[in-house]
């Protein structure tokens, strides 16, 4: 078959263009990033102007907005797209989905041991434990991004919490809520 | 050397393959979502999805979420080889173009 250079140079930006689409549309896991980043820095940021009493109550409704968010997420790609059934990604998505479930039920049980905490203190707790699950997720399967994220805002955290615990929520707000939010815009924008 | 592939050079295929490459292996996208992606009609995406099969490019699911039947779709291994090898000589006709240029 004969191509001439000017069909060849139309096929291959309507492969490129079909890509990004692709792509861009079926990014679950950037979705997901950006949508606890996001609630991560509106809740950080409301939490350092309000009173100590409605800290409980932000911290109830933004992890059910969370779970909510990520159900519809899930969901609406869910009809869009699947891991192959039994095959080896499959596997090892479930095994990464059942890692972090059992991280944050043990998360409960020594958030739930170890009160009375202070609310930097169950703050700080709760960012650490989300960024233990990001380094070892990120270390089983190989993905640098991962473990950057969750040692940064570690280290990150850990300086605002010793060295500006007045604007810790403020610190948080910007370093772990932003850092989420910044990096899933990222992948979104580079996974092309 | 790269040769061009007559099957999946067609239009709508050429798309329909750069969509199911685009993600990562053991992936599948839904019939649905490729019709909606490709601006396509049942029965247009149908024939070309039934081509590519033939072909061995792809292979498709019939299965069932929430009792509705749902088809998925995803690239077999021969079929990212011969996209790969398409858009490669694709490639060389644009590049050797440009050197004559």
């Amino acid at each position: 078959m004969n191509v001439t250079p000017e069909e060849a140079q139309e096929a291959l930006a309507a492969i490129q263009q079909t890509t990004v689409k692709t792509r861009r549309g079926l990014a679950y896991y950037a979705y997901q990033q950006i949508l606890w980043g996001l609630l991560w820095f509106v809740g950080f940021l409301i939490s350092q102007f309000v009173q100590p009493a409605t800290l409980n109550w932000i911290w109830i409704v933004m992890p059910i907005l969370g779970v909510i968010g990520s159900a519809i997420v899930g969901i609406s790609q869910g009809r869009c797209m699947r891991i192959t059934p039994d095959s080896r990604l499959a596997f090892i998505s479930s095994r990464v989905g059942m890692f972090f479930g059992i991280l944050y039920g043990f998360g409960i049980i020594w958030f739930v041991v170890l009160q009375p905490l202070k609310a930097l203190q169950i703050a700080l707790f709760w960012i650490t434990l989300v960024m233990f699950g990001y380094i070892v997720a990120g270390a089983w399967l190989r993905i640098s991004l991962l473990i950057g994220i969750g040692v940064g805002v570690t280290v990150m955290s850990l300086l605002g919490y010793y060295l500006l615990p007045g604007y810790f929520y403020l610190w948080s707000a910007v370093f772990a809520g932003g850092t989420l939010l910044g990096s899933g815009i990222y992948i979104l924008l580079r996974w092309r | 050397m790269a040769e061009l592939n007559e099957v999946i050079h067609q239009p709508i295929r050429l798309r329909i393959m750069a969509s199911l490459v685009a993600l990562d292996e053991e992936t599948q996208v839904g019939f649905n979502y490729l019709k909606d992606l490709l601006d396509l009609t049942d029965g247009n995406l149908g024939a070309h999805l039934r081509k590519l099969e033939e072909a061995g490019y792809i292979t498709m699911t019939k299965t069932f979420v929430n009792k509705k039947p749902h088809t998925f779709v995803e690239a077999t291994e021969s079929g990212r080889q011969a996209f790969a090898e398409h858009v490669a000589a694709l490639e060389t006709i644009l590049n050797g173009n440009k050197r004559k240029v």
